[in-house]
């Protein structure tokens, strides 16, 4: 799966406002409103169900970067926005540290393998230092589409 | 010279796969241990420790990984990671 498979680039922000994570998770979800990809009258519903998840553990899984996520009923395919905060938020990481990069990723309930599949991109890509320092220095929405583009087509490495 | 590394195949059972909170209880669980595990999903080796690896086999629910484990107390890490596979993460 590629990043093109699943990332609204309308709903790409580079200069996030907020510092909570429930705040972020707002900013991110209002993008993809606002890129028409999920209702307005759905919007409190996926926030609640984001935030739920993150009850579990949270998604900030180190290096700066987090995956929140849901499944919910009103979206039928992979949905998905990315989103950089130059001041960081604090969103309880595995390793303390706050986050500026986030993947966030909205699936069909009964479609847990695109889920996935879009997670191992992700991971994959991200294992490759200079993608990631460059998406987390980004200051425009069209610097991070570049970037996704150049993984897509194998720019960075594995 | 070092003892043989200790090697068992596990199944992914659980509906979603190998995600990412499946994911974060193998780290939490492999930090515990004073060994080294990696996890394969055919030529494709991971640490058990490194969530981003862990993601990256994006290992489905019927696949088979294979966990190898070394150090002192390389077999009850790997017990306790085959444990988790089995519980199915806690899912389903």
């Amino acid at each position: 799966m590629k990043f093109t498979d699943f990332i609204c680039r309308d709903a790409i922000h580079a200069n996030m406002v907020a510092l909570d994570k429930e705040g972020a998770i707002r900013e991110m979800v209002q993008a993809l409103v606002e890129a028409k990809r999920v209702n307005s009258a759905d919007f409190e519903s996926i926030v609640k169900a984001i935030l739920k998840r993150e009850e579990l553990g949270s998604t900030g899984i180190g290096r700066g970067v987090a995956v929140p996520h849901t499944k919910h009923p009103s979206v039928d395919r992979l949905v998905g926005t990315v989103s950089v905060s130059s001041s960081g938020v604090d969103f309880a990481s595995l390793d303390g540290e706050t986050v500026n990069l986030f993947f966030l990723l909205i699936s069909p309930p009964d479609r847990p393998g695109d889920h996935l599949r879009a997670l191992e991109n992700i991971s994959r890509q991200l294992r490759d230092d200079t993608f990631c320092h460059l998406l987390k220095q980004a200051k425009l929405p069209q610097d991070i589409t570049l970037l996704l583009d150049e993984a897509d087509n194998h720019q960075f490495g594995s | 010279m070092s003892e043989p590394a200790l090697k068992r195949t596990v199944t992914v059972a659980n509906r979603a796969g190998l995600h990412a909170r499946a994911a974060v209880m193998v780290v939490t669980e492999a930090r515990k241990f004073d060994a080294r595990v990696v996890i394969s999903k055919r030529l494709h080796e991971v640490e058990a420790t490194d969530i981003l690896q862990l993601m990256s086999l994006g290992a489905a629910q019927g696949e088979q990984l294979s966990l190898e484990g070394s150090g002192n107390e390389a077999q009850a890490a790997v017990d306790a990671l085959e444990q988790l596979f089995l519980r199915k993460f806690d899912e389903d």
